[in-house]
């Protein structure tokens, strides 16, 4: 098997990098609940995991999995993250590539890390809350959603909080990696739809 | 001379109006910068002919507007918080929302491929963001068509822990989509996608007085929002 990259790889990172992104989308959505804000995460990694279960029984060469780090960090700028965030993205797709490249493309238990390893890109979607960003995105807030949303926020969201947040995501993605393995194994598998 | 905004110019418009909207303040000058992003979707929308969803739009941003304004004077405490809260989330999102909308529906792949290209990106990036650009709405229809088939099965709302119901939803997903990515390395070798050497483009893609017209209201919004908005620059 040649190592290049051919069309039908680029197609697949494309195609699920899209549904990962719309899993993670939707659940961010529970984000705007102050209450469960922090652990949002937990769902999130959840659900965007199986997309990546089902996108590792196809990514057998190397870089795929940084060109979809590459790509969901391009999607989070374009979503108004500040720049920095595409740093997390491919950070993430790198070390979720070494990870795969160790499990030789084929180990279930790399595949459960890359799951979770892959979900530290969202901490560029956090970044506005943290930092030297949070005063002013927090005033903006304030004129935005009124006071008192911003005081729940402002209270749950120390500057530690950030990693926590990433932490949560990555264990949201580890449990959702197992899950996917076992969904994976009932019904791709029977099916012959992995090698 | 092109009709056509540059794919090019519609991502960066879509990139300053999430900023400005996601993370700009509101009052005072701002609220004129805002309206400017606002208007930018609803103008193109008319150009597009999108006349229904134009209508849509300015109704619901007159009304975010129009509250946003009496909201400021004072009010009973936990209803401004309710009223703060949708009408923020509505004019957050709505005007990014309608831009990414505009920028799928009005750029055929073949044009964002060649915008892309031109500005030299390379082929491993821009392939597989042309296929999630041209995905989301596959996705779509193939959700509404695993719902349909769910519910004539009678698999509802209620029935089924939700486990199960994240397998059933998934697994039929996954199944489909793993066919479509096939059918379509299929119609991209017809198109000659895994050829080396350089590609020719039939799609006519170049800036022209629209383009300028539209960066330059961005830049401006751009440039205010950094130098006086207190934007999250770092």
């Amino acid at each position: 098997m040649s190592k290049r990259l051919d069309v039908k790889d680029l197609i697949n990172i494309g195609i699920y990098t899209a549904i990962h992104f719309l899993c993670i989308f939707i659940f961010a959505m529970l984000g705007f609940i102050p209450q469960i804000f922090v652990f949002a995460g937990v769902f999130e990694g959840f659900v965007g995991a199986i997309p990546i279960m089902i996108f590792l029984t196809k990514a057998k060469k190397p870089g795929m999995l940084t060109i979809m780090g590459i790509l969901l960090g391009v999607i989070t700028v374009i979503m108004g993250r500040p720049w920095q965030a595409l740093i997390f993205a491919v950070v993430a797709g790198v070390i979720s590539d070494i990870v795969w490249k160790l499990g030789n493309y084929k180990s279930p238990k790399a595949a459960v890390i890359v799951c979770g390893t892959m979900m530290l890109w969202m901490g560029g979607m956090g970044l506005p809350l943290f930092f030297s960003f949070r005063d002013n995105y927090l005033s903006s807030l304030e004129e935005g959603y009124g006071p008192d949303y911003v005081e729940v926020i402002k209270s749950l969201t120390p500057d530690w909080m950030f990693f926590v947040m990433i932490i949560i995501a990555v264990v949201g993605g580890l449990l959702g990696g197992l899950f996917a393995k076992r969904l994976l194994h009932k019904h791709f598998e029977k099916a012959g739809m992995t090698e | 001379m092109t009709r056509k905004l540059d794919p090019r110019t519609k991502v960066f418009l879509l990139i300053v109006i999430n900023v400005v909207m996601m993370t700009g303040k509101i009052s005072g000058v701002f609220f004129y910068v805002r309206l400017a992003m606002v208007a930018i979707p609803f103008i193109i929308m008319l150009k597009n002919r999108m006349y229904s969803g134009a209508g849509i739009y300015a109704a619901m941003y007159t009304y975010v507007f129009v509250l946003e304004g009496y909201t400021m004077v004072s009010m009973n405490r936990v209803l401004l918080t309710v009223i703060l809260f949708t009408t923020g989330l509505v004019s957050r999102f709505l005007a990014g929302g309608m831009m990414a909308y505009i920028v799928m529906k009005t750029t055929t792949v073949s044009e964002f491929v060649t915008a892309m290209e031109r500005m030299h990106v390379p082929k491993v990036i821009v392939i597989p963001f042309a296929v999630m650009f041209r995905f989301f709405p596959t996705i779509k229809e193939e959700w509404e068509d695993i719902r349909n088939a769910m519910k004539m099965r009678g698999i509802g709302a209620g029935s089924g822990s939700i486990m199960q119901k994240l397998e059933y939803v998934t697994v039929p997903m996954a199944m489909s989509v793993s066919k479509i990515a096939d059918e379509l390395s299929a119609a991209s070798m017809t198109k000659c996608l895994s050829v080396k050497g350089k590609r020719t483009h039939i799609a006519k893609v170049g800036f022209s007085w629209q383009d300028l017209l539209f960066s330059a209201i961005a830049i401006a919004g751009l440039v205010m929002h950094i130098f006086y908005g207190g934007a999250i620059t770092g």
